[in-house]
């Protein structure tokens, strides 16, 4: 099946001064269409400039990157909000202030579909009936401001979707809003995208959101992919020791349900920070001398696999 | 304070200090490199600049020296402004620091009558005052502040609200201090950093509002001001434009330097650090 | 709609106190200056002890404080604002023939910098530290340090008596007799140089303040999201961007209003236009107190109505201006 996404070595850094701080180092993937990936890892693990590169939305100056992001199903690049829908964390600063709630979702189809502007306003209005705002057509004026923090990310969503996109990227969609209206919106997404038929990139640092949404998931850590597979396996069976640590404080009952990636001892290193072996090794309980000195190999195949040196020299014994 | 001043120290900032140091060092030697009264005719009338080396920047209609009156200008500019801003800080600062600390009734009407010296075109009541009171530096100077003053003690309000919630007022009122006590040695102190950056609006905008009623003949009468030097440059604007244009350019630098010097204390106070998103 | 209505209301509440301080403390600035209305009105007519007696009974100035400030407030509220001596007419009548000249310079001016500096600063804040954004941040900073009445005055050397282009001064052509157009354009040619000296100052204000707007709204999130919806590089600049770097210049545009008045006070004297800042300053140099304050209320009264209407067209700029509060 022709990927709808593939990314090769993507790599991003990010000017600071005099120095290039390595946000994202020599990530590579493919998505099926339809397919769902969890991108999981803690904050400053790159998870989100992946996301952003994926979508072309870094910024233009004091960025460099390398690798290429392919769309095969596309046949093309992907044109942002036409291929590629985008949804932030944040409802509240994502959406412009001054302008009303039916402009901003109605100018994606003008843009993209081409309709008029009452055409447009119309369709707005069944999008937000379909992303479960009462009310839709008196919602049109309404200016974020005026609505709740869940009713700010429906609309969001729905202007993600107005031109069908073939792909959704969530960063974050439910960390700024309460519990119920999390569960509401996680929901609302699944629905959306099964109905749709919207491959899901969804950016979290919640294994329980990613094991409930997702199909695949990828743990970053440092900029680099630990981990990558089916998220069943991933939650039953972690492998690298940074999700098996994971893994166990998620089930740790004593826990507050809450940013579960950080919860590990230690500290993520340093931006920027000359790493000659495995950037985990500080924190991991079985590491070795040898993985001070030398960086892991990736051990498995493209699609399944882990970012550690044991599995590297376990997949070298059966070679 | 060392990284504040690191920062303050960028191309606008180290522009804007030499720039105001020239004009402070004019001021000094005003009356050594040219002695005498700026305003007793020195030559010939009407000499261009640069063509006698005695009159550098040329004399004017009734023989005076150019540079002579641009360097005594400077003085009483530096004076003027110096002394607008002030009485400017100290009235905003006293109004702002009683109108935020007692707050109530005084600070509805402080705030009110505020709002009515906001509403008030400045220069127009400069004018007014001016002319009532008769021009003089102490009347100048009034007139100035009468427009200024708003905007630190508004300011400083702001500040000061902010402020009188937190612990270390209550500790005071428990020790006994007298409530005025507390707000002008305990709290104002902490509330001054923002209306400090404000001074060099309010210098830049005493400058401005000075050589304006200067040229209009309403400035000091007992000194030499840019403004009334540009007034009367009029008079022969067509033959001889440059006694006009020599002192407006020294009010230019002179307001761009304190611009210059206020945007840079601006941003190094407030200089927000790179993210990385 | 009802928003912007009720927001009005409360301004208009707000305006009432600080009328009536301007007014209070305009009486007392008639009242501090020396000499009285009889005084001034016998400059001009002459007169003997018995009619002064019967002029300053008949005007109520033998009369206590409040009696005098009653009669004071009763003939604002008849739009008397006394004799003006230097005209040797009413002050309200001198002022409403010189009002129109200086409410046209004024809305040129506004119009030319507002919109010369909203764009400017759009272009100056696309990518701050470019060589355009250098050049015009420098050229906005020595605008903004230039008094008005110098500019005026240079602009005058350089366009009207050097290059001739425009006329030395006055608001028309006298006597050509020049009817509809032809007189408008006439006007408009006089214009040009009193309202770029009013207007350059405040298009450097307005440039920078534009220029800082820009430089936050393309960090914001919002414009992310504009780039995600894959809108024109266009829509996302004005419609999403500037939009919202507007208001605070839009907020600048009603604290200048009185700035702008102050500053025809000296552009009508360079160029010798008959507007209303020129007759304070003539009212001014003939000691004609309660012109002057009289031009001095009716500028505060303007200022004032300017505010207002900047407050509403804020308000439907910026929907989270609350209704209440």
């Amino acid at each position: 099946m022709t990927a709808l996404l593939s990314a090769d070595d993507v790599s991003v850094a990010y000017r600071d001064g005099a120095r290039w701080l390595q946000a994202v180092d020599r990530v590579s993937f493919a998505l099926p269409p339809k397919a769902r990936l969890a991108i999981m890892g803690e904050s400053g693990s790159g998870k989100t400039t992946l996301a952003l590169a994926i979508a072309d939305l870094l910024p233009h100056d004091g960025i460099r990157r390398s690798g290429a992001v392919r769309w095969p199903a596309l046949g093309g690049a992907a044109r942002p909000g036409r291929d590629v829908g985008f949804v932030f964390q944040d409802p509240m600063s994502s959406l412009n202030p001054v302008l009303s709630v039916g402009e901003q979702i109605a100018e994606v189809a003008v843009t993209h579909l081409g309709l008029s502007w009452p055409a447009a306003l119309d369709r707005a209005a069944e999008l937000l009936d379909r992303v479960g705002l009462p009310r839709p057509r008196d919602r049109l004026t309404s200016f974020p401001h005026e609505l709740s923090g869940g009713q700010r990310q429906r609309v969001a969503l729905a202007m993600a979707i107005t031109a069908e996109p073939k792909l959704l990227i969530a960063d974050e969609p439910t960390s700024a809003l309460d519990t119920l209206t999390q569960a509401q919106i996680v929901h609302l997404l699944d629905r959306l995208a099964t109905e749709i038929g919207l491959a899901l990139v969804l950016v979290t640092h919640d294994l329980a959101l990613a094991a409930n949404l997702a199909g695949t998931g990828m743990l970053m850590y440092a900029g680099r992919v630990a981990e990558l597979g089916p998220i069943e396996t991933m939650v039953s069976a972690p492998r690298h020791p940074y999700l098996q640590a994971l893994v166990a404080a998620s089930l740790d009952p004593d826990r507050p349900p809450t940013d579960r990636l950080a919860e590990i001892p230690g500290i993520p290193p340093q931006p920027g920070a000359a790493i000659p072996g495995c950037a985990f090794e500080p924190r991991c309980p079985r590491a070795r001398s040898a993985c001070r000195s030398r960086p892991p190999g990736w051990a498995g195949t493209p699609a399944d696999g882990v970012d550690c040196i044991q599995f590297d020299q376990l997949a070298a014994v059966h070679r | 304070m060392r990284a504040v001043l690191r920062r303050f120290a960028t191309g606008g900032g180290i522009a804007g200090t030499v720039l105001f140091a020239l004009v402070v060092l004019a001021a000094l030697l005003a009356a050594v490199i040219a002695p005498g009264d700026p305003m007793a005719m020195a030559g010939r009338p009407l000499i261009q600049p640069f063509s006698d080396w005695r009159f550098p920047l040329g004399t004017d209609r009734l023989g005076r020296d150019v540079l002579a009156e641009l360097l005594h200008g400077a003085r009483a500019t530096l004076i003027v402004s110096g002394a607008a801003a002030l009485v400017t800080l100290l009235v905003g600062i006293t109004i702002g620091t009683l109108a935020g600390f007692i707050g109530g009734r005084l600070d509805d009407a402080l705030m009110r009558l505020a709002d009515a010296f906001q509403s008030v075109p400045t220069f127009i009541l400069a004018l007014a005052f001016v002319s009532i009171a008769g021009p003089s530096l102490a009347s100048v100077v009034t007139a100035v502040s009468l427009g200024a003053w708003t905007a630190p003690a508004r300011v400083l309000r702001a500040e000061i609200l902010s402020l009188r919630r937190r612990e270390f007022v209550d500790a005071y009122r428990v020790l006994g201090m007298p409530p005025l006590q507390i707000a002008f040695r305990e709290v104002l102190p902490n509330a001054l950093p923002p209306v400090i950056t404000l001074a060099a609006v309010i210098v830049a905008n005493a400058i401005l509002v000075e050589a304006a009623l200067s040229f209009l003949g309403l400035g000091n009468p007992n000194s030499v001001t840019w403004g009334a030097m540009i007034a009367e440059g009029r008079a022969v604007i067509r033959s001889a434009p440059y006694l006009s244009a020599i002192p407006g350019v020294a009010v230019v630098v002179t307001v761009l330097a304190v611009n210059l010097i206020g945007d840079a204390a601006n941003e190094a106070i407030h200089a927000r650090r790179v993210q990385v998103p | 709609m009802t928003r912007i209505l009720a927001v009005a209301r409360r301004r208009l509440l707000h305006s009432i106190p600080v009328v009536a301080i301007v007014v209070l403390g305009v009486f007392a600035l008639l009242e501090a200056a020396p000499g009285d209305a009889v005084d001034a009105y016998l400059v001009i007519g002459g007169g003997d002890a018995e009619m002064i007696q019967r002029l300053r009974q008949e005007w109520g100035l033998d009369r206590s404080f409040l009696a005098r400030l009653g009669a004071y407030l009763t003939a604002l509220a008849h739009l008397d604002l006394g004799w003006s001596v230097a005209f040797a007419r009413p002050v309200s009548a001198v002022l409403f023939e010189r009002l129109p000249n200086t409410l046209m310079m004024m809305a040129a001016a506004i119009c030319f910098s507002f919109s010369a500096g909203t764009l400017l600063g759009i272009a100056a804040g696309a990518r701050p530290g470019s060589l355009r954004d250098r050049i015009l941040s420098l050229v906005s900073l020595g605008l903004y340090a230039m008094p008005s009445f110098w500019l005026g005055l240079m602009l005058l050397v350089g366009f009207a008596v050097k290059l001739a282009w425009f006329p030395l001064g006055g608001i028309e052509s006298v006597g050509m007799g020049k009817t509809g157009l032809a007189r408008a354009l006439d006007i408009a040619r006089h214009l040009v140089l009193p309202v770029l000296s009013l207007g350059l100052i405040y298009l450097a204000l307005y440039l920078r303040l534009m220029r800082t707007g820009m430089i936050e709204a393309w960090r914001s999130d919002y414009i992310r999201t504009a780039r995600a919806k894959g809108l024109t590089p266009r829509r996302i600049a004005f419609r999403h961007a500037a939009r919202n770097a507007l208001l605070p210049v839009v907020t600048m545009l009603g604290l200048q209003a009185g700035a702008l008045l102050s500053g025809s006070v000296v552009v009508e004297s360079v160029f010798a236009i008959p507007g209303m800042g020129r007759l304070a300053f003539e009212a001014v140099t003939q000691r004609d107190v309660p012109l002057l304050l009289g031009v001095f209320l009716i500028s505060t009264l303007m200022v004032i109505l300017a505010n207002l209407f900047v407050d509403l067209l804020y308000a439907r700029l910026d929907p989270r201006v609350a209704a209440e509060g």
